[in-house]
């Protein structure tokens, strides 16, 4: 209620009011106040939010405001003063963030977002000018924004159809939609299920939050409501199309809420100013908890740290976006004096932990290079990576909140998000070189949305083509899968060596895993065929996916009875590589995989088993070892050299096997520690793993992965090693220890 | 020990049937000079004796000995030393009663293919060349599906018993496997006329970019002459080559020095013969030498760096700077420059301005009067600083019956006899090729006496009788592979595969000392 008295204020001086939403006030300008310049003065604090004024010589009202000893920007409408001699009389109809404001015959002038006297205020007003409480206005009977006409005396048209909706708005910094209009009849407790919002393009489903209050153009024929529904809006840009409002109440079908005639979505701050003003004349429900939205600061897309002019800079020049409602940042903030509590990432109506929790300082000397100067900075980490997650499960404009010091909220827009798949994980393992005592700290905090990403660009459905050359055997022996990345030219080479001979059984299935040269390596292998008349497949995937994923993708093509995933710079020294491979399986149930002896160029080791190492430089991660490379392998090796794993470049095993555990894992990113992991899963089984020293093949390692030397594959390294060390971990946990070789 | 000219590298000179010493002359007369004088000559004698190189008995079913000449390039649009010996041999097979032959050759870009054609008869009803290959030079690889396919057809058509390369360049090492794949029966014999599959540098066995001689190829010392590949790149050549080249039933080295290499490479001594290139007889009888007032020394071919142009023009500015007493020494150049960069040939060109008093330039000839020019010097100049194979340069001396000077390396060394067949000097030193024309100058008699040891070169009759005895030796009875066998030649077994070649008699190198 208003306290504001309804007699003309003739004594000057101060005075305190509290103003409403739809509150009106008259003012008359006596021609003694408007010669003399008087004028009407609404305080708080020490700043004049609304000072008002006739400036005869002009024939204008005058309306600003002098907030922190500054006066804004002049608002202006005509008037008739009749050279002073006169009174003029104006109108002051005050909306919940604004007002309108009108002088006899004159425009409505009206403001937004300023002078907002509503609540406690004071009032300080000269003898010469009298003012009245011209009465409340209804805000739906007069506002333009506001809810419409019920459409009809006889309400809803059918039984089901309970109300109307008169007008809705999205509100990001709610995280849902607003809705005004009225229904037949308020409903209770039993309504208050789940409320889905029906959009042409989606649905918003939501438990509501309601307010009822009356309106004088319904009458008794209805009760007018707001309602806020929790979720983001459906579909993309583009003002969206609202069908109906369905209820489920626990007892009967559902009932419906419609749209009025022509009904649109308004604006934010539209439908923010009705929901406060509404408020205040709501006579029941959720009005608690719907005044708590409003104060929330309102998040309008502009940057409201900035105008501050404060010693801050919180800057993210990149958003690479995990899954809706979370993202990691890259971005620099510059903070001297301590101004700023937290820093916080915002999705709809969800905000997250601080950003320090999970935030990585990066150099950027650019940074301290620009503002050395100007606030003394030494340290240049100045920059930052952090992944923050809203815990919003739903996708919407991502912005920071800022809080400060002081208690002020502000707020940055953020640039969208752009990188996704491959790109967006180079991206972040390749921002810098994670020191070894901080590995653990910043993959147990970065290594799952990593994953996540890394899961996310793999469920993508990806179009899978074959090429065939000559005739494959219709029903194999074994299934060689062989991902070709880098040197694509290595295919001629192994087609070379096959075309000797020993693999009249088998299967060859190449699988490209850089899809961009598809023509050229099409063009290498018609020419390869056309040379050597060895038959062959190429699987065509639309994406680059890595090594794992991409072996697997050959597998889930092969036909053979076993399937042997070879590395495409792995070549067999002789005809009966296979034969002797597929022998040793064949001879030993027990054997769950077998491996080739791999040898460097100079006939040294390159693998002849594989061990796992505890490195305390990595917080003591197991890292899988080949004992004895680089070594000639010993005097009387012989047979079947039992290990505890061997490597993915030459691995054979049981094509049902290999299905039956999924193949590699995908987890592991794009081509480390997967052959490991497969092992163990195979030794969990109860099965062994060996290399056979009787099938000997030259490997030229790492021809195909390029330059190791950066952060990017050193951090995927260890992004790999933590996946199998969590993995480890969770089996140890569960009571399953890591399969050793007696005595190693 | 007397060089044969047909050999089983790796093995003492075998029977003399096969390897037959040449003799001292008199050199063997009858048959015209060049392309087309490579005509049957019953009348050539030999130590052995006359006619003891007994035809070989045919090959598989009665008729003709089928047989394929494949070369890298036609003799007609390029004049080559290897693409002269292949289609000479070529044209001695045809001559042959028993021998049904035909020429195939890469066109090696320089015969343009008919539109849509990939096999092409430019030059006659029995000899063929083959069009573009997409020729990889790093691997000798064709990577035309088309060509290869075009081959395989002209294989079935030929259906030939032997298929003899020169060289693989252009026609690319995958050519052995469509014969072994289209004709199991066929033998397959390679020629080598380079060092193409040990060295990436144009198969000249010297470092890149110093141009030192390079005594053995690695991987590792590969990869340094060539920065760009890595050692493993090298590895994997080796692999691919092998993989094609083990295929051959047999490899021909024309020198012993290039055998060695091969065997050193990792072939097996018992695939390798060496058969020294053919030369076609002279006719009439030898010309005398020169007017002996002035030691005339003949240079013929390339002027390039590798054939040692600098160690000429370092000599001749020596010997303009002291010249011999008793006589002059003229250095006559029969070649040219053309191929050459522009700075090299201007450096050329600026130097043999400036020895003109000991140089004379006399630009490009014609193949077939290379004799006649030879005969009007005393002696032929082969300053190569690479270690050659057997040139042919040194054969058309031996022919025209010229001693020959030359560096005292590889192929040259092991061709030319010092104080037999002519002189060596120290390779790369033009101080001592001076100092050498410098003591023929003063004492001629040293030249003259060599007339009465000087080589005589094989004739193509000979060379296509001793390498038809390599036709016939002996090969797996069926090639279909047997499992177990090495895919890319360099077996697990590799070290042991190289002491296998100590372990099988290897005559005492004749590297001539120097080397």
């Amino acid at each position: 209620m208003s306290d504001i008295v309804s007699e003309p204020v003739r004594d000057a001086g101060l005075r305190q009011l509290h103003i409403g939403a739809g509150d009106m006030l008259a003012f008359t300008f006596s021609n003694i106040a408007i010669k003399r310049g008087d004028s009407v003065n609404f305080v708080r604090n020490d700043d004049v939010v609304l000072h008002i004024k006739i400036r005869s010589e002009e024939s204008e009202l005058v309306i600003n405001s002098f907030i922190g000893g500054v006066w804004g920007k002049e608002e202006k409408i005509p008037v008739a003063t009749d050279d002073g001699n006169s009174n003029v009389s104006i109108e002051v109809f005050i909306h919940g963030n604004g007002i309108r404001i009108s002088a006899a015959a004159e425009p409505v002038l009206r403001i937004e977002d300023r002078f907002a006297i509503l609540g406690d205020i004071s009032l300080f007003i000269q003898p010469s000018i009298s003012m009245r409480h011209a009465g409340r206005l209804d805000l739906e009977a007069e506002d333009p924004a506001s809810p419409r006409q019920a459409p009809g005396v006889d309400g809803p048209e059918t039984a089901s159809e309970i109300g109307y909706i008169d007008s809705f708005s999205y509100i990001p910094s709610f995280g849902g939609i607003i809705l005004f209009g009225w229904v037949r009849a308020p409903w209770d407790d039993v309504h208050r299920s789940v409320v889905t919002a029906v959009f042409e393009d989606g649905e918003v489903a939501g438990i509501p939050l309601t307010a009822w209050h009356k309106r004088s153009d319904l009458g008794d024929i209805g009760t007018g409501y707001v309602m806020f529904v929790p979720g983001a809006m459906p579909g993309a840009d583009g003002a969206p199309v609202l069908h109906r409002l369905r209820l489920a109440p626990a007892q009967g079908g559902p009932l419906h809420i419609v749209p009025s005639p022509g009904v649109g979505p308004s604006t934010e701050l539209q439908a923010v100013q009705m929901l406060r003003d509404t408020l205040q004349r709501a006579f029941s429900g959720d009005t608690a908890e719907l005044q708590a939205l409003l104060k929330r600061p309102i998040y309008l897309g502009v940057d409201t740290l900035t105008p501050l002019g404060l010693p801050i800079h919180v800057e993210v020049d990149e958003v690479i976006e995990v899954r809706p409602g979370a993202a990691f940042l890259f971005g620099w903030m510059l903070d001297t004096q301590d101004l700023v509590t937290s820093v916080h990432l915002c999705c709809c109506a969800s905000s997250s932990r601080p950003l320090a929790d999970a935030r990585l300082a990066l150099e950027r000397n650019d940074i301290v290079e620009a503002y050395a100067k100007q606030y003394g900075i030494t340290d240049s980490r100045a920059g930052f990576i952090a992944f923050a997650d809203t815990g919003s499960a739903k996708r919407g404009p991502f912005f920071l909140e800022v809080r400060l010091a002081t208690g002020k909220i502000v707020f940055k827009p953020l640039p969208p998000p752009s990188r996704a798949g491959v790109a967006a994980i180079r991206r972040v393992l390749g921002a810098t070189l994670i020191p070894a005592d901080e590995v653990q700290r910043v993959f147990d905090t970065f290594g799952p949305p990593i994953l996540d990403l890394n899961r996310r660009r793999l469920a993508r459905p990806m179009e899978v083509s074959v090429a065939t050359f000559g005739t494959p055997p219709a029903s194999p022996r074994c299934s060689l899968v062989i991902p070709l990345y880098g040197r694509l030219d290595f295919l001629r080479y192994q087609l070379a060596l096959f075309s000797a001979g020993g693999l009249e059984q088998d299967e060859i299935l190449y699988v490209l895993d850089e899809p961009a040269r598809k023509g050229l390596l099409l063009d290498m292998a018609h020419s390869a065929h056309a040379s050597f008349q060895v038959p062959f497949r190429i699987i065509l995937p639309a994406e680059n996916r890595g090594f794992g994923p991409a072996s697997n993708l050959g597998m889930q093509h092969a036909q053979g009875r076993y399937v042997c995933f070879l590395n495409s710079d792995v070549f067999p020294e002789r005809t009966d590589f296979f034969d002797t491979l597929v022998r040793a399986l064949e001879a030993d149930p027990g054997l769950g995989v077998v491996g080739g002896l791999l040898l460097f160029a100079d006939s040294s080791v390159q693998h002849a088993s594989m061990d796992y190492e505890a490195l305390p430089q990595f917080g003591d991660w197991l890292f899988p070892t080949h004992p004895g490379k680089g070594r000639l392998l010993p005097a009387g090796t012989a047979g079947l050299i039992p290990s505890p794993a061997i490597t993915g470049a030459c691995m054979l095993l049981a094509r049902d096997l290999a299905m039956e555990l999924g193949g590699f894992d995908p987890d592991y990113v794009i081509g480390d520690f997967e052959d490991a992991d497969l092992c163990d899963r195979i030794v969990r089984r109860g099965l062994r793993c060996a290399v056979d020293s009787r099938a000997r093949a030259y490997h030229l390692e790492r021809q195909s992965q390029g330059d190791s030397a950066n952060a990017w594959r050193h951090n995927v390294t260890l992004l790999n090693a933590w996946t199998f060390n969590r993995r480890l971990g969770a089996a140890r946990d569960a009571g399953r220890v890591l399969a050793r070789e007696p005595g190693r | 020990m007397r060089k044969s000219f047909a050999s089983r590298a790796g093995r003492k000179p075998g029977p003399a049937a096969m390897l037959s010493p040449v003799p001292s002359p008199p050199a063997p007369a009858g048959a015209e000079a060049g392309l087309a004088g490579a005509a049957f000559d019953p009348g050539v004698q030999t130590e052995a004796g006359a006619g003891d190189i007994a035809a070989p008995a045919p090959i598989g079913p009665p008729g003709p000995l089928r047989v394929v000449v494949v070369s890298h390039m036609h003799p007609r649009v390029s004049r080559g030393g290897a693409e002269i010996a292949a289609y000479q041999m070529y044209q001695t097979l045809r001559a042959m009663p028993d021998v049904r032959a035909w020429f195939v050759a890469a066109s090696g870009g320089k015969v343009s293919a008919p539109l849509g054609a990939a096999v092409f008869q430019p030059f006659g009803p029995d000899e063929f060349v083959l069009g573009d290959a997409a020729y990889d030079h790093w691997s000798h690889s064709a990577n035309n599906g088309n060509l290869a396919k075009e081959f395989r057809l002209l294989l079935t058509e030929l259906r030939p018993d032997i298929i003899h390369f020169h060289h693989f360049a252009n026609i690319g090492v995958e050519a052995l496997l469509h014969i072994r794949q289209v004709l199991p029966n066929a033998r397959i014999i390679v020629t080598l006329h380079e060092f193409l599959a040990i060295c990436n540098h144009f198969g000249q066995m010297v470092k890149r970019p110093s141009l030192e001689l390079c005594e053995e190829s690695s991987a590792r010392s590969c990869a340094k002459c060539f920065p760009e590949r890595s050692e493993n790149d090298f590895f994997l050549r080796k692999l691919y080559l092998r993989r094609f080249l083990d295929l051959a039933d047999h490899l021909i080295a024309p020198s012993q020095f290039l055998a060695d290499r091969y065997v050193d490479w990792g072939f097996d001594a018992a695939r390798l013969s060496v058969i020294e290139n053919g030369q076609p007889p002279l006719l009439g009888a030898p010309a005398p030498m020169p007017d002996p007032a002035t030691l005339t020394i003949g240079f013929f071919g390339q002027l390039s760096t590798l054939k040692g142009v600098g160690v000429l023009l370092d000599a001749a500015a020596e010997l303009r700077r002291r010249p011999p007493k008793r006589r002059p020494v003229r250095l006559e150049i029969h070649g040219d420059a053309s191929n050459q960069p522009p700075v090299l040939r201007e450096e050329i060109e600026r130097r043999l301005e400036a020895s003109r008093s000991v140089v004379a330039f006399r630009g490009t000839y014609d193949n077939r009067k290379v004799h006649a020019l030879m005969q009007g010097c005393h002696a032929v100049l082969v300053p190569s600083i690479w270690w050659e194979n057997s040139p042919l340069v040194i054969q058309e001396a031996f022919a025209a019956r010229r001693p020959v000077i030359t560096s005292d390396i590889g192929g040259m060394a092991e061709k030319v006899r010092h104080g037999v067949d002519g002189f060596h000097f120290q390779a790369r030193s033009g101080l001592a090729l001076a100092d050498l024309l410098r003591d023929l100058a003063e004492r001629p008699e040293r030249l003259d006496a060599l007339q009465q040891t000087l080589s005589v070169p094989p004739t193509l009759e000979q060379t296509v009788r001793a390498t038809r005895e390599v036709y016939e030796i002996g090969r797996p009875a069926a090639w279909a592979p047997q499992h177990g066998q090495p895919l890319g030649g360099l077996s697990a077994d590799r070290q042991q595969e190289v002491k296998g070649v100590a372990a099988t008699p290897v005559p005492a190198r004749q590297r001539p000392a120097g080397v």
